[in-house]
């Protein structure tokens, strides 16, 4: 008797495990790459997005981007004055891919990327490679404009409620002559309760 | 004698009418929008119709009005979407932008989440990302559920 009720009790709980093990089960599944994304309230996809197409659309609207020159940019740095990690880099890279299709502007090598750039062109200096076909070393281009900017974020929490501010700004400056030829911001407001 | 006359009259005025066509307002286009020629817009409404597409669906929404502008060669658009319910709402919305062979002229734009309150109107607005995105399509879609 004792033993008929132990053998039910563990085939009851063998079911409830399965039953357990198939709930937990994950799946995965591919989705949309720019749908929006809100799986938490820090900075996500969605913002970084939407920041690089809000500022490239009104880049393109001042007399410096929609003109038949082309200007000569680069990209600085995006300062990160929240109090969460943002790869900067992927908002700046976001910008320069959209303002570079929009065929209205060029980009010369930015700073992060100057090593890379010097240690090709020397490369191409050596004895390896036909110096009638190699790159000339005092050709490069220098940008007339530069690109900065700087993201702050205000946070505020009180009774299960969190809000979550951001703020977008860039600037184009003319290193020429330090005029500031444009700026803007961006603002995103989300709330977890 | 009179034949190359004639001949000269008849060139002269083939060219004058050639000239004379680029004067006409572009057939493709209605209240200031890209429009496909062959589609037939005689109203505000037709032009809305034309392009606002709704993914799914979406009640008290709606949008009331389109204006389209040419700034610096690229197209910009403003778009009043209009909350007819008392209650706030939240809406993503997308551009589609399309070139002047009817192909899609840029990769997806990402869709941009949007609030709307209750009873009120509220304005898109948008620059095409380049030149060859001549004529757009609104995407809209419910995120409240």
């Amino acid at each position: 008797m004792t033993q008929s009720i132990s053998t039910r009790l563990a085939g009851v709980c063998l079911l409830g495990l399965a039953i357990g093990v198939s709930g937990c089960a994950s799946k995965t599944r591919y989705g949309d790459a720019r749908g929006v994304e809100t799986v938490t309230n820090q900075f996500g996809s969605t913002d970084l997005q939407m920041i690089a197409e809000s500022m490239t659309r009104s880049m393109l609207n001042t007399p410096i981007a929609s003109g038949e020159t082309r200007p000569i940019m680069t990209v600085q740095e995006v300062r990160n004055k929240t109090s969460e990690y943002i790869d900067t880099r992927a908002i700046t890279d976001s910008i320069r891919v959209e303002l570079q299709k929009s065929g209205r502007v060029r980009f010369a090598v930015d700073a992060a990327e100057m090593n890379q750039q010097i240690e090709e062109l020397k490369r191409q200096q050596s004895d390896y490679y036909d110096a009638k076909k190699s790159t000339e070393v005092g050709k490069m281009v220098g940008a007339a404009y530069r690109i900065e900017g700087n993201i702050t974020s205000i946070v505020k929490e009180a009774k299960g409620v969190k809000d979550v501010y951001y703020k977008f700004s860039l600037q184009l400056w003319n290193i020429q002559n330090g005029l500031l030829e444009w700026a803007d911001e961006k603002e995103i407001r989300k709330t977890t309760s | 004698m009179k034949l190359p006359l004639l001949a000269f009259v008849s060139v002269a005025s083939i060219a004058v009418a050639g000239c004379g066509g680029s004067k006409v307002e572009r057939a493709d286009v209605s209240y200031g929008c890209p429009t496909s020629a062959d589609k037939k817009i005689s109203s505000k409404e037709d032009l809305i119709k034309a392009k606002v597409e709704v993914a799914g669906s979406l009640p008290n929404i709606a949008v009331v009005d389109l204006r389209c502008t040419d700034r610096a060669g690229l197209l910009r658009i403003d778009a009043d979407l209009k909350n007819d319910g008392r209650d706030e709402r939240r809406i993503a919305y997308r551009f589609r932008w399309i070139d002047k062979n009817g192909m899609r002229a840029t990769e997806d734009e990402s869709w941009k989440p949007l609030l709307i309150y209750g009873k009120t109107l509220y304005t898109v607005t948008t620059t095409a990302p380049s030149q060859d995105a001549s004529d757009f399509r609104l995407v809209i879609m419910d995120q409240d559920k």
